[in-house]
């Protein structure tokens, strides 16, 4: 029994000493170093979908070689990245991500990730400072800068910018022409959907009840909203017309005709915005959609 | 401290396999389930043989389970690769898969473990020990004929003596009697009922009071329809009257759907957890 503890034990410490003796080796061959590190269970565990796991062991090592050794940093920091991104936290992805140096084999996917990171974000300056800096040579990844510029001016409502890097996409690279080509029809697609003058949709209510809305978009919710204000005015100058302006039943029914009418006019006011908003989010979700389709398809994650 | 990492191109030996798996285990023991975890699946990275990472994956899932993460734990033993397993492993493995997918509610996928235990598993005495767990299935899948049979042939093929065994075959033909299975109703019949007839549906879902309220609003909206109009208040009655009596109408309908399908749950509950307590005693 004791043995057999100690074994484990040796053998348990065989990793520790891995990670302990790389701290102190000087840095000219830290990517041999790093080399020496299988990180295969790390990625066993990710592609078994055990992200919780690997980040607990992640954990646990980045507290063992902390500021040591570069490339060993650069996976950690890269593993990381890649279990927050599939929990879902984008910003503590991003922050790994973007922790990884030039030099790292990780590099070039993990500072596409993180542009994607931050334009899901919505950190725009961030993300187009990014994809500035980065300098390229090849073709496809090309291809995915000009993109990811792209759906990010769209995505700011920046159609002169994004005009001019849509012409300069080539559309030469199956990974990514067709999304490039989709965003053309979703600059389309928000340049159609434009905002409304609320002042003029509560007027239309104000006049003809309900045509505020139908003027902001909502075409069905226009006659629900029509038909009870014309039905209290109806009641109400019934009243008037049987029993007087005095009488109890023309008070009674004036006040509900009233709450109904500027209830309409304050609901199509609102609408114009909502609607808007929602048809806006819309075109924005499918953009990140596309954004997000190349990306899994340039670096099969 | 976790101490996980590995030089590249180490193979591990089987009695370092053991160790680790013997870390695992004690630390199952004092319920560091996530780190018992991360170590059962370094024994599945390891490990050359399938038997070992059948094993370990089972225990894994364990660790899921003791953690009431029932679908991870029906997410690691869908890694279970089944080709060259013995009898007694397959066993344990679809049991435990049917055990998570029951857990998490996923009653069709549990179903399927078993069904596929009992095709492929020739040792019958190990498919039966699943009945128990199969007869909770098939009560919470509604088939409670399949269920009675399933539960008096296990009762049949278990070892006790032959008066402890007529006693549960006479608990579970009383519990399984026609007049005890809930009989379900449907939330469209209700519907269509309060649809011809106002109030009716929610009478045969069994809330007669709802169906008298319900009613009761209707008529209040007629008649306020009809004293409008005998008073000469056309639109009022008409329109205001009418309203009030079609938002009673069409409402009336679709709570008579859901007060049946909350009826069916009750009774589907009430008996199903009379089963399980039942059956949980025979076991």
């Amino acid at each position: 029994m004791i043995i057999n503890s100690m074994r484990l034990f040796l053998f348990l410490l065989c990793g520790l000493f891995g990670l302990g003796l790389n701290a102190q080796t000087n840095s000219n061959s830290s990517t041999i170093i790093a080399n020496k590190f299988d990180f295969s269970f790390i990625d066993f565990l990710i592609s078994n979908a055990e992200f919780e796991d690997a980040l607990l062991l992640l954990r646990n090592a980045s507290n063992q070689i902390a500021g040591t050794d570069e490339a060993l940093n650069d996976s950690l920091n890269y593993y990381k990245g890649i279990a927050y991104y599939n929990i879902k936290q984008l910003d503590s992805s991003a922050s790994y991500f973007e922790k990884i140096k030039s030099h790292s084999t990780f590099y070039l996917k993990s500072k596409f990730y993180e542009n994607f990171e931050h334009i899901y974000l919505g950190a725009y300056t961030t993300a187009d400072q990014k994809l500035k800096q980065m300098q390229l040579v090849d073709s496809t990844l090309i291809e995915l800068k000009r993109f990811q510029e792209g759906a990010s001016a769209l995505l700011q409502n920046d159609f002169e910018r994004f005009n001019q890097v849509g012409n300069s996409f080539k559309y030469n690279n199956f990974a990514c022409a067709e999304e490039q080509r989709e965003l053309f029809k979703r600059r389309d697609e928000l340049l159609q959907n434009k905002k409304k003058s609320p002042l003029l949709a509560g007027l239309m209510s104000a006049v003809v009840p309900g045509s505020g809305k139908f003027y902001a978009g909502y075409r069905g919710q226009a006659l629900s909203s029509m038909f009870p204000t014309l039905i209290f005015a109806a009641s109400a100058a019934e009243a008037y017309h049987r029993a007087g302006p005095k009488s109890f039943q023309f008070i009674a029914a004036a006040s509900i005709f009233s709450i109904f009418y500027v209830g309409n006019i304050w609901g199509s006011v609102l609408s114009v915005k909502t609607f808007y908003e929602i048809r806006n989010n819309e075109i924005r979700n499918n953009i990140m959609l596309d954004l997000h389709i190349p990306l899994r398809r340039i670096f099969s994650n | 401290m976790i101490c996980i990492f590995r030089f590249a191109g180490y193979s591990a030996t089987e009695s370092e396999i053991q160790l680790i798996s013997r870390k695992a285990d004690s630390l199952y023991l004092v319920k560091q389930f996530q780190l018992a975890g991360i170590y059962y699946d370094q024994v599945v990275y390891l490990a050359q043989d399938n038997i070992t990472k059948t094993k370990a994956l089972l225990n894994k899932a364990d660790c899921y389970l003791e953690r009431k993460d029932f679908t991870k734990a029906e997410a690691v033993l869908s890694r279970i690769f089944y080709a060259d397993l013995n009898d007694s492993l397959i066993y344990l493995s679809r049991y435990k898969s049917a055990l998570a997918s029951y857990l998490n509610g996923n009653f069709s996928e549990a179903a399927s473990q078993v069904i596929q235990a009992r095709s492929f598993i020739a040792d019958t005495t190990l498919v039966v020990n699943m009945f128990p767990l199969y007869v909770l299935i098939l009560n919470e899948s509604r088939k409670y004929d399949e269920a009675k049979e399933v539960l008096l042939s296990y009762i049949k093929t278990t070892h006790r003596d032959s008066i402890n065994k007529s006693a549960m075959l006479r608990e579970v033909e009383l519990y399984y009697q026609n007049n005890k299975i809930p009989h379900l109703k449907s939330p469209e019949k209700a519907k269509k009922l309060s649809m011809f007839l106002p109030g009716t549906g929610q009478l045969y879902a069994g809330y007669f009071w709802e169906g008298a309220l319900n009613v009761g609003l209707q008529l209040f909206g007629l008649g306020f329809t009809g004293v409008c109009v005998y008073n000469k208040y056309y639109f009022t009655g008409g329109l205001i009257g009418f309203a009030i009596f079609q938002k009673f109408y069409g409402g009336g309908m679709n709570r008579a759907q859901f007060l049946t399908e909350k009826r069916n749950y009750k009774i589907t509950r009430r008996f199903n957890d009379g089963a399980k307590k039942m059956v949980l005693s025979m076991r």
